[in-house]
């Protein structure tokens, strides 16, 4: 790709002459989001939209408030299936993580781990990682352990494959540096791998996450018995319940957001960007 | 530290010297291309040695091979009377691209030798104090390199290679990835520092004007396959004025010697009709 | 005051061979790939046979090709229901991303190229890209109930977002500079269309197509689960739990991986090698599911 990535406006973008204080920035964005909103809520008020199909947000809102309080059905429904959602999440992310970095760096450094287990994991990382849930269902039972543990699955191949490249692509002179300073094994491990593939950690994380989020919802939506997020909206299919639908959709989609971006953003630009290190996307 | 306030050194490395560094009839081949066909040198303690020879004639692998980085393919190569086995605390590098660690401070960096001898944070940084300053990075301490300037770079690239006192230092092309400017700039600021440094300096350096300004004694390699063409002792003190007429004449020897290489080496770029590797590549 | 020595005599030659020389050979790389595989299904046999896995939750290789085998033969009792099953999931994802497709990359072209109306849907744009596309799937149970049109508009939203995003990063990651070459020698709109901004954005239109592809599939095994009433692999799959079928979950599983290898290498593969390997060195970080 061209190095001078640059917009390919012939014309300057209007909305930088608008004034580029941050908070108009983000005043604009939040408008570019809830003008769409709005004019659902009219084009539903004034009956050009089929409110059964497609309830005007002000409905799915008020269903969102209602289910999050004590008088909820289940009683604090919403927060209590968010929170299941996260939970396991966060669970199947950090096994992922330490696990996927452990291997991620022993294929990366070690010949015949490579060639041994690269294959392998070339071979197993295309199955859709529900694919497995069937069987993960016949052996941990409808439980917070598949769905951790498809979280696992779809997060770990991802930090793995990150964290090879990062060790592939690592400029060998570093090694070199070190090496003409009299540093051992360990000492190279500690200094110069170890921080060299921490912006491809964070990565992995970042990339991770989203497939793993993506693998949550629909896991919960085929083995959650009663909490989380897809569970939820699954459950008010059957019922046609289609705020609580929407509202779900509504949830999934923000918290995705905010954990692939606002999230890991932080960190990367805490250590990453500090670094002067650049990661795609 | 400029050219005007500094003192008039005397000549180093009368030819008495001890060697410190020896090459025979060393040969390499880099994927399955003959590199280096013979190259037979005494470098001695204390000299400061330039090597200049066309692009691909591979002068910046001997530099890896005298690092350890590389092993020849044929030949023999030692220091201090031992044969060369791999890279080691005895012998320093600077690279062309600086390679430095960007999550470390440039003091840090500079410490890194230090560091990994397990010498105490507070003596390690006294060490760096010293060459911090020769360098010209006083202030800079607690910058990360990703907001440093090319040349600013360099000279920690270089601070970091002198702190922990290796025997010899080894400069790959150490101008090559800066501008004009910066490059005569940092050559004349830092003619000083290698008299200070006082140890055997190899230069690796495509350019001419460079190599007369700073080394003492010049080696120039022939095209691929290389072989060592001419050695020619600059017996100038320092600092070395440019627009000195004895200067001027060992330039232009020089000069003759390589673009005479250059040509050949042209010639058979087109012959083979095979894109030349980059520069940094199989040299 | 000549001090230049000739040092060494340019007529002696004591070149001697190159050690490393080896002739090619063609094929190791497909033999190195195989080899782990194969040792690692000939373990899994072992361990199945020997008592040291469960049967019942692990099938060993074997029981798996049988019951593929079984899967397969159009004698048996349900016709070799194996092949309708790969033929019905292959054409709901094809269907359902070339429509994706068709749709996405002309949106894409357009607000790549117009700074405003990007500014207008990237927010919204940057809200729904991480959004999982089966999370769709309770609205098009309810729209549509179960069957082939929910899941192709299931897949159809998996792949439209990383299709749309990936053409319009390579519309604007187009330099100013190229497009003023191209003015500078007097093109027409059309001329910069097909001469700037198609090869241009070329990359990275693939590299979104292949994610897009893999999304769409992984969507497919998904919403089958969720919503198919008689065929496809996910549904194979998820049916066989009912009667506690290990073995046929694993034959579909296999064959989802072997697909899916062969989508990424046989489809994308020869794409990439014409377009993106050949003008560009990439150094992607990121797995390509």
């Amino acid at each position: 790709m061209s190095t001078e990535t640059v917009d390919a406006a012939i014309v300057r973008p209007p909305l930088a002459q608008l004034g580029s204080s941050r908070a108009a920035i983000l005043a604009l964005r939040l408008g570019s989001i809830i003008v769409p909103l709005l004019l659902w809520e009219l084009g539903a008020r004034l009956g050009w939209i089929n409110t059964f199909l497609f309830p005007p947000p002000s409905k799915i809102l008020a269903t969102l408030w209602s289910q999050s309080g004590p008088n909820g059905n289940p009683p604090w429904a919403i927060p209590i299936h968010v929170g299941r959602s996260l939970i396991r999440l966060l669970a199947g992310v950090a096994l992922a993580v330490v696990i996927g970095t452990i291997a991620g760096v022993v294929i990366g450094l070690n010949r015949w781990a490579r060639a041994i287990l690269r294959p392998i994991i070339s071979a197993l990382m295309p199955v859709p990682t529900l694919a497995w849930t069937p069987v993960l269902l016949l052996v941990m039972g409808i439980d917070d352990r598949t769905t951790i543990f498809v979280v696992f699955l779809a997060a770990v191949f991802e930090m793995i494959y990150t964290i090879v490249a990062g060790i592939e692509m690592m400029n060998v002179k570093l090694f070199w540096v070190a090496e003409s300073m009299g540093a051992t094994r360990l000492q190279i491990f500690v200094r110069v791998i170890i921080p060299a593939i921490f912006p491809y950690l964070i990565t992995g994380m970042r990339l991770g996450t989203g497939y793993a989020w993506r693998a949550l919802i629909a896991a919960e939506m085929l083995a959650a018995s009663s909490f989380g997020l897809g569970f939820m909206i699954y459950d008010a299919s059957e019922y046609m319940n289609m705020d609580v639908i929407y509202g779900g959709v509504m949830l999934i989609a923000v918290l995705g957001f905010l954990l692939e971006n606002v999230l890991i953003g932080r960190l990367e630009s805490a250590t990453t960007e500090k670094w002067g290190v650049q990661n795609e996307r | 530290m400029s050219a005007d306030s500094a003192q008039i050194y005397p000549l180093r490395s009368n030819g008495a010297a001890k060697p410190k560094i020896v090459a025979n009839g060393i040969q390499k081949y880099f994927g399955g291309v003959l590199a280096m066909e013979n190259i037979s040198c005494t470098i001695h303690e204390r000299e400061f040695v330039a090597i200049i020879g066309p692009s691909g004639c591979g002068k910046s692998t001997f530099l890896y091979l005298i690092a350890g980085f590389e092993k020849p393919t044929y030949g023999e190569l030692s220091i201090n009377g031992h044969p060369i086995q791999g890279p080691g605390r005895d012998r320093g590098v600077v690279f062309q691209e600086f390679v430095l660690f960007p999550w470390l401070t440039v003091l840090r960096n500079i410490t890194l030798g230090l560091d990994i001898k397990g010498v105490n944070r507070r003596e390690a940084e006294e060490k760096a104090r010293k060459w911090i300053r020769l360098t010209g990075l006083s202030g800079f301490e607690d910058a990360y390199p990703s907001t440093l300037s090319g040349g600013m770079k360099q000279r920690v690239a270089i601070a970091r290679a002198l702190t922990y006192d290796p025997e010899v230092l080894l400069l790959d092309e150490p101008f090559g990835a800066l501008d004009v400017q910066t490059k005569n700039y940092m050559i004349r600021d830092l003619q000083n520092l290698w008299l200070e440094a006082n140890r055997t300096i190899v230069m690796i350096t495509h350019s001419v004007s460079e190599a007369v300004l700073m080394a003492d004694r010049v080696l120039v390699l022939s095209s691929r396959p290389s072989r060592v063409i001419a050695d020619v002792s600059i017996r100038l003190p320092h600092p070395r004025d440019q627009r000195d007429p004895v200067l001027r004449r060992y330039e232009d020897e020089v000069t003759a010697v390589l673009s005479a290489e250059v040509d050949k080496a042209m010639n058979q770029e087109r012959q083979t009709h095979r894109p030349y590797s980059s520069p940094g590549q199989a040299q | 005051m000549s001090q230049v020595v000739a040092v060494t005599d340019p007529a002696a030659n004591r070149a001697q061979p190159d050690p490393e020389k080896r002739s090619p050979r063609f094929g190791t790389a497909f033999v190195a790939f195989m080899l782990p595989i194969i040792g690692l299904l000939v373990l899994w046999e072992i361990a199945v046979r020997s008592g040291l896995a469960d049967a019942t939750i692990l099938p060993a290789p074997s029981m798996i090709a049988e019951r593929a085998w079984t899967l397969l033969d159009p004698t048996h009792p349900g016709h070799g229901p194996l092949l309708g099953h790969i033929a019905v999931s292959l054409w709901r994802a094809l269907a359902s991303f070339v429509l994706a497709c068709l749709v996405a990359i002309p949106i894409g072209f357009l607000l790549g190229l117009s700074p405003t109306a990007y500014g207008a849907f990237s927010p919204l744009l940057s809200l729904l890209l991480p959004l999982p596309a089966v999370a769709w799937t309770p609205i098009f149970l309810v729209a549509f109930g179960q069957g082939d049109l929910t899941i192709i508009a299931v897949c159809f939203l998996g792949a439209f977002f990383p299709v749309l995003y990936s053409t319009i990063q390579g519309v604007r990651g187009i330099g100013r500079h190229s497009l003023w070459v191209v003015y500078a020698m007097g093109a027409t709109p059309l001329d910069v269309f097909h001469r700037v901004l198609l090869p241009g954005a070329l990359p990275a239109l693939i590299s979104g197509l292949k994610l897009g592809m893999a999304h769409s599939w992984r969507t497919l095994v998904a919403a089958e689960m969720l919503a198919a009433l008689t065929h496809g692999l996910g549904f194979m799959i998820f049916a066989a739990r009912s009667y506690m079928d290990v073995s046929t979950m694993f034959v579909g599983i296999v064959c989802l991986a072997v697909i899916g290898m062969l989508i990424e290498h046989a489809v994308f593969g020869p794409l990439e090698a014409i377009t993106i390997r050949r003008w560009h060195a990439t150094g992607k970080v990121g797995g390509q599911r």
